[in-house]
């Protein structure tokens, strides 16, 4: 740490030298919990100078040396408070600012941070928690990348899909940090709901273009979530009873103000509730089990030494197991199938100075999949056995630091570094046969685990020049694997330019690489998909992308931007045309696999009114997204799967009064692009001959499509509505939540496949779009203590 | 509460619930689509091989994918062969190999001519293709390593290395498959095969082909001396040392012909398998679909 700083001396060196001046700094919290408040402003009037929140709440303000400074601390939902500071020394001022009760109720508080035209990056989106937990939810579950999907810009794979599609790109494509820890697998059952529970998160932010140099390591977005830190005031929980499953979230204080804790746990109960019916329905012969389930548990504890020293440690994990085991007489079949993430964070924050402000995390991340099938069986007194595992997964370990230096509030300073050591279990089958106890196989086959490491340093400088504000920054990027050594350097740049009227005009330049790729069929949507990491023969994934927009704020209340971007990827990576991931598992996923170009480019739309008692969006995107591999489609370039016109969404959410909420999200996408075999030719004619000397005439054919990806699935729409009745008690508020998922029942396509349809003695074959899910009405009651 | 808003609210979700699920089949949450119409059009397939003594093509019909009928060889098609834009091959229809063929011609397929093949088909349309006879491959050495490798059944396993030097400045395409030709002697039984051996090797430039053959594309070589290294493989009798003889076959062929191989390969390897990659079958026939393609053989005799 000390030799990064030493390296980057010299760039902040001028800043430290200039700095005649006293500076006030401290953290912003809310008065009621002691949580940090992420992007609060504190304003000094007479000298017109400001600063903003960090994400930890650390502020910090340089001012000309004089008496004293009168500062406005504000913040939107809380109480704003002025404070007159004495300027004869650098300044430390804490600030706990009290959240307005009636607004907590009765109006949702849509957006919180910075106004839209005032931020000098693009395409960073952010969803107050608030909002996420208001939104129309399947079976009740409050899902945060859900609510991400309804953005302009992102995209949903398909129904129910908890993948998002920012920009073109593919959901490997996406960083996914839990407190600053990369979560490789962001769903349960099989996409249907997000693995992140909304009662544990504070805040949750997208960047999907414009990338500060302080993130890398993918090339389509960076999605941001925090969890809360603990009430360090009282002790507080909140939880919910839904249909298929219930969670409970506690917090509080170990000691008042200095350590605080936060537990939250989420499980599914649908094997509890069937496990008994099949025991009382199945044959006494026969024993049939099921474990059906996932479930999510977080945990965090908050330590602060003093006001320069805080410590956070953070963990998740969360899994879902599919499991049936069944037994007749003499014979045993079980199998089934688990996945699951592990992660773990310890966070240090470090005030070094009160213009310099370090964080030191260490992370650990894993993500694993097993499927186990196996048989068992008697035969003359002997038992035979036989198993067959698959193992997939990705481990990480990691270290990184983050310096923020605010020489003055003209300009904010970030730089750091850090390094992930990744292994890889890309896919690996065990088999093994005994018989009357002698083992006849015992192999495993696959690829074997792979080992990487990767390296990164960036700086930016957020600064301002009148008018004009910049964000320009550097980030470098190095991947050790197979003893070689991929490097990368990456400009970024940000443009805003603020205009009369409350308008701005916004330019972002970025460049990004990836050195790790998720393998992904298109023929279906599995866990099972695969990450693996550049090597030798599969080269790094690359990019980059330009935007430029405008953005700007009616009446305090109406926002609205428009944002253009195109994007070229290069060394994106995609199965050969015919291979498969579970057959053929004896070669090396090398050989599978083939790598391209990618381009994407579009327009979004976004208008929001942010505050009153009807809030909500409106987001449109239209977009083209391509892909062209030598090895695909003939070396012509196709559109991708999730090349999707427009993508329309309407988000409205009102209430009533005190006691009863209404919302409602209504979404349309263009249908997916999928490869659909419409027409077939011969391309030879043959002769056979059996064993008796008779001869056949055979005629082989193909069935195509003409090109990939050439046909339309039907486009999708649906309309989720629920309604809130709330009831708020002194020292309890509970709220019953009554839901309808796809309210005019949609038949959105999830799949296709062909069959046979027997009309009039005849058979014919049939194309059909399959939808999982229809109509869903939920109901859940959920409380706060 | 305004339940002036909610009544009405609750009536009209009814209303459009009704509605929506009065289908064929309420409860059903599968949808049969609609295939786009399928226009039929002439199908060409076809290869042409320097030194060959007969022209032949597959001319056709494609049909919609829900068309259940037997495919059309119509005889009355016009179908020619021409050289460079000019001396036009008339094919005539074989009723016995529902192809049209026709006599080479006299002066051979020539490397660097550009033949066109076109099909007329009454009701149909024209359909062409051209291609570019390929030089014979620039093959510097091959060598048969008896019993060098160990094949994935653990048999030791026959070695061929050929040496090829690869033309700079375009990118050229090869095929190579190798016929083996033995006795295999059981207790009471003696066998005698010639039939083509499955290639294996390890290079990542050797795509599988169609009959245990490799095509190779020189991407990663362009312009240099390359060596390609294969293993006979697991034969169909898996019997080590079985094959008394080899005939080794290389073309030069054209990037239609690397193509299409390529991509039919995967086409057949991926039926049936419901998690393979969708593969689109190279065609190379404007106005129609089929490929035409050119390939230049040369054969060795290892023993």
């Amino acid at each position: 740490m000390r030799k990064t700083f030493l390296l980057l001396l010299p760039a902040v060196l001028p800043f430290l030298l200039a700095a005649q001046k006293t500076t006030i700094s401290g953290y912003i919290t809310d008065g009621s919990s002691g949580e940090p408040l992420i992007s609060a402003n504190v304003f000094e009037s007479r000298l017109g100078v400001g600063a903003v929140s960090n994400v930890y709440g650390f502020y910090s303000l340089t001012v000309e040396s004089r008496d004293s400074a009168v500062l406005l601390f504000s913040y939107i939902g809380y109480q704003p408070q002025e404070v007159r500071a004495a300027l004869s020394a650098n300044t430390t001022l804490n600030i706990a600012l009290q959240p307005f009760v009636e607004l907590a109720t009765v109006e949702v508080r849509a957006d919180r941070s910075e106004r839209i035209e005032q931020r000098t990056q693009m395409g960073r989106m952010e969803v107050p928690v608030e909002q996420i937990k208001r939104m129309p939810a399947l079976l009740g579950e409050v899902d945060v990348l859900k609510s991400l999907q309804l953005l302009p810009g992102v995209q949903s794979g398909g129904e129910g899909q908890n993948g998002l599609y920012v920009r073109g790109g593919s959901p490997d494509q996406n960083l996914v940090l839990l407190d600053g820890v990369p979560v490789y697998n962001v769903s349960h059952v099989l996409g249907i709901f997000s693995v992140f529970n909304a009662d544990a998160i504070k805040n949750v932010t997208l960047t999907k273009g414009g990338f500060p140099a302080r993130y890398g390591g993918r090339l389509s977005s960076v999605l941001e979530i925090n969890m809360k830190e603990g009430n360090s005031k009282e002790f507080h929980g909140e939880g919910s009873v839904g249909l298929i499953s219930s969670k409970l979230t506690l917090e509080g204080p170990i000691i008042k103000d200095k350590t605080s804790f936060l537990i939250s746990a989420r499980r599914t109960y649908a094997d509890l509730i069937f496990k008994p019916i099949i025991k009382a329905v199945q044959p006494p012969d026969e024993k049939l089990d099921i474990a059906l389930y996932f479930y999510d548990f977080n945990a965090k504890i908050q330590h602060k030494f003093n006001d320069r020293h805080r410590l956070y440690l953070s963990a998740y994990s969360g899994a879902d197991v599919f499991q049936t085991a069944f037994r007749e007489q003499d014979d045993a079949f079980s199998g089934g199938l688990d996945w699951g993430n592990l992660i773990s964070a310890a966070r240090w924050n470090w005030q070094i100075t009160p213009r310099l402000f370090a964080n030191t995390t260490l992370t650990y991340s894993r993500y694993k999949i097993d499927i186990l099938s196996s048989q068992e069986s008697k035969f003359d007194g002997e038992t035979e056995k036989f198993s067959a595992k698959y193992i997939s997964g990705i481990e990480d370990l990691g270290g990184k630091i983050d310096f923020d230096f605010i020489p003055n509030p003209r300009h904010y300073i970030r730089f750091g570094g850090g390094a992930t050591n990744h292994t890889y279990n890309p896919g690996a089958l065990a088999l093994k046969e005994q018989s009357g106890g002698t083992t006849n196989i015992d192999t495993l086959l696959g690829s074997r685990k792979a080992f990487s490491t990767e390296y990164f340093l960036y700086v930016e400088d957020d600064f301002s020049l009148g008018d004009l504000k910049i964000n320009a920054g550097l980030h470098a990027s190095a991947f050790d694997v197979e003893g070689k050594l991929y490097t990368s350097l990456q400009p970024r740049l940000g443009l805003r330019y603020l205009m009369k009227n409350n308008l701005s005009l916004k330019a972002g330049f970025s460049t990004m690489a990836q050195y790790i790729n998720l393998l992904t069929s298109e023929a279906l949507s599995l866990p099972t998909d695969l990450w693996v990491p550049s090597t030798r023969r599969v080269l790094p994934q690359q990019a980059w992308q330009i935007s430029a927009g405008a953005a700007r704020t009616f009446w305090d209340e109406f926002e609205f931007s428009i944002e253009g971007y195109y994007k070229k990827m290069s060394n994106v990576i995609s199965f050969k045309e015919g291979a498969s991931f579970l057959f053929g598992i004896e070669n090396d996923w090398q050989d599978k696999v083939t790598q391209g170009e990618g381009e994407s480019y579009g327009l979004e739309f976004f208008f929001q009114k942010k505050t009153g008692k009807t809030t909500g969006w409106i987001g449109y995107t239209l977009s083209w997204n391509w892909r062209q591999f030598d090895e695909i489609n003939g070396g012509q370039r196709y559109p991708f799967r999730y090349d999707r016109r427009h993508d329309l969404s309407v988000v409205v959410n009102h209430d009533f009064s005190k006691r009863v909420g209404f919302s409602a999200a209504w979404v349309y996408g263009t249908g997916n692009a999928v490869t659909l075999n419409t027409f077939r030719y011969p391309n030879n004619i043959g002769q056979f001959t059996n064993i008796f000397g008779d001869s056949f005439e055979y005629v082989d054919d193909v069935e195509s499509g003409g090109e990939r990806n050439a046909f339309r699935m039907r486009d999708y729409h649906r309309l989720d509505i629920s309604l809130e009745l709330r009831k708020q008690r002194p020292k309890w508020e509970s709220k019953w939540v009554l839901g309808v998922y796809n309210a005019y029942w949609r038949r959105n396509p999830y799949f296709m496949t062909t069959g046979t349809k027997f009309e009039n003695g005849v058979s014919r074959r049939v194309f059909r779009e399959v939808s999982i899910l229809p109509i869903i009405p939920s109901v859940s009651y959920q409380f706060k203590f | 509460m305004k339940y002036k808003v909610l009544v009405p609210g609750l009536l009209l979700a009814t209303a459009v619930l009704t509605y929506s699920s009065c289908t064929e089949d309420s409860f059903s949450q599968i949808v049969e689509i609609d295939i786009p119409e399928h226009k039929p059009k002439p199908v060409i397939a076809s290869q042409i091989n320097a030194g060959d003594t007969l022209v032949q093509a597959l001319v056709s019909i494609s049909q919609g994918i829900l068309d259940t009928s037997n495919y059309v060889f119509p005889a009355n098609a016009t179908v020619q062969l021409l050289r460079n834009g000019q001396d036009p091959l008339v094919l005539t229809f074989n009723p016995d190999k529902k192809s049209y063929t026709a006599p080479a011609p006299a002066v051979g397929f020539a490397p660097g001519a550009r033949y066109r093949i076109e099909a007329q088909v009454p009701g149909y349309g024209t359909a062409y293709s051209e291609q570019e006879m390929p030089a014979a491959p620039d093959v510097a050495s091959v060598e048969l390593r008896r019993n060098a490798v160990i094949n994935p059944n653990g048999n030791r396993s026959d070695e061929v290395l050929v040496t090829i030097d690869d033309p700079a400045g375009s990118a050229n395409y090869y095929r190579i498959e190798l016929w083996q030709e033995g006795t295999i002697v059981f207790p009471g039984d003696t066998i005698e095969f010639n039939q083509p051996a499955y290639i294996e090797s390890n290079d990542p430039n050797l795509q599988d082909g169609r009959s245990g053959g490799k095509v190779l594309a020189d991407g990663a070589f362009n312009g240099t001396r390359y060596i390609v290294r294969f293993s006979t493989g697991s034969t169909w009798t898996d019997t080590p040392n079985s094959a008394q003889k080899y005939t080794l076959r290389i073309a030069q062929i054209t990037r239609d012909a690397y193509l299409y191989e390529r991509t039919l390969t995967q086409y057949y390897r991926a039926l049936g398998n419901p998690f393979a990659e969708p593969v689109t079958v190279h065609s190379n026939i404007e106005g129609g679909y089929g490929a035409f393609r050119a390939a230049h053989w040369k054969e060795w005799e290892l023993r």
